[in-house]
């Protein structure tokens, strides 16, 4: 503790500290000091800085001051996972995104669907409380990323709980593969059917879904290098700011004696 | 009465007083144990405005001394608060 405050009494402006060091040092030594003295002395030292506005001490104690708040803030701020997976497509006839699959996609992510997916792990239990389901399925599209292109469609899920994002990735895939496989088996009994029927159209087949990789949750939101970074920043520049508008006051003060 | 200048002119009223001494007497007779950094503000402050003067010292610990002005300023503060006590106390017994 007393190597921290000696420390401390150096974050005092030098001015200062040529004045009042000695007997403040003294002063430390016959207390004892503890740690709400030290809490004090830290409180003491930033106001002296900005009376004395020494400009890039200041900056520098108002830098640390905005880090510490910016991890304060990205420790209350809840954490999100994202966990996706890239459905390859596989076109044997025509080039472009075959007409089912988003006719397939409405299947998976229809609101009866959405809804079982929502009872079955759990979703959402704080709004299912205070919200009606239709507003929860809401919710869940909103948290749900569907891109479809020629070659893939990317699916993705984002949830607070990391294990969920993944499960509930997984069943999302799954069912597009369960729809897929329902579609190929749909034509195949036309065709053994209707052995008689004209040719259907050539867009109407011929597509595969292939899935390569497996869903990974992975941490999304602020990243927290940055949020120190801005903290850091933020607070320096309103280091410099009181520093200079003190200075400002106190020479403005100056001319007026 | 918690403002720390104030304490801290009113412990160096009945004579000349050193850092610590004053935050053990401000603790004896205010019941208010005044960090380091705040009581160092307050004499930074105090001897800014010319209410208090060091006292050449050859130890670490320099004693401070209660000026003119500040002894005026304190017998101001504490009229003024004496003011306020007396109104509070008649108003109490009214009730």
């Amino acid at each position: 503790m007393k190597k921290i405050i000696q420390f401390a009494v150096k974050l005092y402006p030098a001015r200062w500290r040529a004045r009042y060091g000695a007997e403040f040092d003294a002063l430390l030594e016959d207390m004892n000091a503890g740690f709400g003295d030290l809490l004090n002395l830290m409180k003491g030292a930033l106001l002296m800085q900005i009376k004395w506005s020494n400009i890039p001490l200041m900056a520098a104690a108002c830098g640390l001051l905005g880090i510490f708040l910016a991890a304060q803030v990205f420790r209350a701020t809840p954490k999100r996972y994202a966990s996706s997976v890239k459905i390859h497509i596989v076109s044997y006839r025509s080039p472009g995104l075959p007409p089912e699959v988003p006719v397939l996609a409405s299947h998976v992510l229809s609101e009866a669907a959405l809804t079982r997916l929502i009872e079955q792990n759990e979703l959402y239990p704080s709004e299912r409380r205070s919200q009606s389901m239709a507003d929860v399925v809401h919710r869940f599209r909103e948290d749900i990323t569907y891109r479809p292109t020629p070659e893939a469609l990317q699916v993705s899920f984002t949830y607070p709980d990391s294990q969920k994002a993944q499960k509930v990735e997984s069943e999302l895939v799954r069912s597009f593969m369960v729809e897929n496989f329902m579609v190929r088996l749909q034509e195949a009994s036309d065709k053994s059917m209707n052995q008689q029927a004209p040719p259907r159209d050539p867009t109407r087949s011929g597509f595969n879904l292939i899935v390569t990789d497996f869903p990974h949750p992975v941490p999304v939101g602020a990243n927290l290098i940055k949020v120190l970074s801005l903290g850091f920043g933020g607070g320096a520049l309103a280091g410099v700011a009181v520093a200079m508008l003190r200075r400002r006051i106190q020479r403005s003060a100056g001319s007026h004696v | 009465m918690s403002d720390p200048t104030l304490l801290v002119l009113a412990s160096l009223a009945d004579g000349d007083k050193h850092g610590y001494a004053m935050m053990e007497d401000i603790r004896t007779f205010a019941s208010i144990r005044l960090g380091p950094g705040t009581l160092y503000g307050a004499i930074t402050r105090l001897e800014e405005r010319g209410w208090i003067r060091p006292v050449n010292s050859p130890d670490r610990r320099r004693p401070y001394r209660l000026t003119a002005a500040g002894r005026r300023h304190l017998q101001e503060e504490l009229a003024g608060l004496d003011q306020v006590v007396k109104a509070g106390l008649r108003r109490l017994r009214h009730v």
